[in-house]
């Protein structure tokens, strides 16, 4: 860094100011500044600045203003959790009333005693074939007979 | 309740790396709290930052009225959006980030307000229609300052309220504003110097 360029120097003095720049940094300004006026008036400008927005006093809400804006704060938040609560309970009952349509359903194609996979009522498996006598194919290992 | 959540929650610059943790994550605890159903949180976590956010909002605003009202509304935001924090970023940046966003939306929309109603009504409306709580008995140095603050551009403005009313380094305002911290630098120069200028004009 060029330390007697106040062009380079310049955009650094706030940093420096607020104590943002590092350590080596930081003393190349601190020799700058000891030889260049300009420099210092700036810095000096900036300092105001910082010195006047902290002296201006904001005027800051009553307690009572606090109280009624945490009140606000409170009833939306009570009304948000409820509707919340209300769109999850309307949620759950959907889910009940289609797992029940669902239950309907299944009760109403296959009736008591059928499965779907012996739409007869018999098991999967028929008498015939539980052997391999009968099978279709005729190439049964079942018995080791019709290879 | 605990009384420690009454004050105000120091996010200075003079507060040391463990004082920030610590408040980092009581506040996060909060909000964990908070999203667990535990309603009582939102008003720690009110109590803990009104005041920052009102001192925000006030300073870019430039209104008292108009600050609170954008202080309730922020913390109203808070309620619906929390779910939407990302746990580990820290609570403070993303309350002060909706904060300035907030609030230059509400100074937008009043500007649009007064030049609607200035074409509506062929009427003089001030840019800034000063604080009646305040009146007569307002300072000149608040005049100056008001003034000065409002001859700057949005990004300036939010750069010096945030660095000089509420003394965040700059990797805060960096992160509140989501740009680099040379970026900071270089905006709170800049703006400090342009301050200044304004400042001494009058």
């Amino acid at each position: 860094m060029n330390t007697n360029d106040c062009s380079i120097i310049e955009p650094l003095l706030g940093a420096y100011l607020d104590g943002e720049l590092p350590r080596q940094a930081a003393e190349r300004l601190d020799m700058h500044l000891a030889t260049c006026q300009d420099c210092r008036a700036v810095l000096g400008d900036l300092a105001e600045t910082d010195r006047v927005l902290r002296a201006d006093p904001i005027p800051m809400p009553t307690a009572t203003e606090w109280a009624a804006a945490e009140w606000r704060l409170h009833a939306r938040a009570r009304s948000v959790f409820a509707s919340r609560f209300v769109k999850t309970c309307a949620l759950a009952a959907a889910a009940v009333v289609l797992l029940g349509a669902l239950v309907w359903l299944a009760v109403l194609i296959y009736p008591s005693g059928r499965t779907p996979e012996s739409p007869g009522g018999y098991t999967a498996q028929s008498e015939k074939t539980a052997g391999g006598d009968e099978d279709p194919l005729g190439i049964s290992v079942g018995h080791g007979e019709r290879f | 309740m605990n009384s420690d959540l009454d004050r105000d929650v120091q996010t200075d610059g003079a507060a040391t790396r463990e004082d920030a943790f610590l408040r980092d994550r009581e506040d996060e605890r909060l909000v964990l709290q908070f999203l667990a159903g535990r309603k009582e949180a939102l008003g720690d976590l009110f109590r803990r930052h009104r005041n920052g956010v009102f001192r925000i909002a006030y300073r870019l605003t430039n209104n008292r009225d108009d600050a609170l009202e954008v202080t309730q509304e922020v913390f109203m935001k808070l309620i619906e959006h929390l779910a939407g924090f990302r746990q580990g970023s820290r609570f403070f940046t993303w309350l002060y980030r909706v904060t300035v966003n907030h609030a230059l939306d509400f100074v937008r929309r009043r500007t649009r307000l007064a030049a609607a109603s200035l074409s509506d009504a062929n009427v003089q409306v001030p840019a800034h229609t000063p604080d009646p709580e305040r009146g007569a008995e307002r300072a000149e140095l608040s005049e100056r300052l008001e003034a000065a603050l409002g001859g700057l551009s949005e990004k300036h403005r939010t750069a010096v309220v945030l660095h000089g009313v509420e003394q965040l380094s700059y990797k805060e305002i960096a992160e509140i504003t989501g740009v680099s911290t040379g970026t900071v630098m270089s905006r709170l120069f800049y703006a400090r110097k342009r301050l200044a200028e304004l400042l001494g004009d009058r």
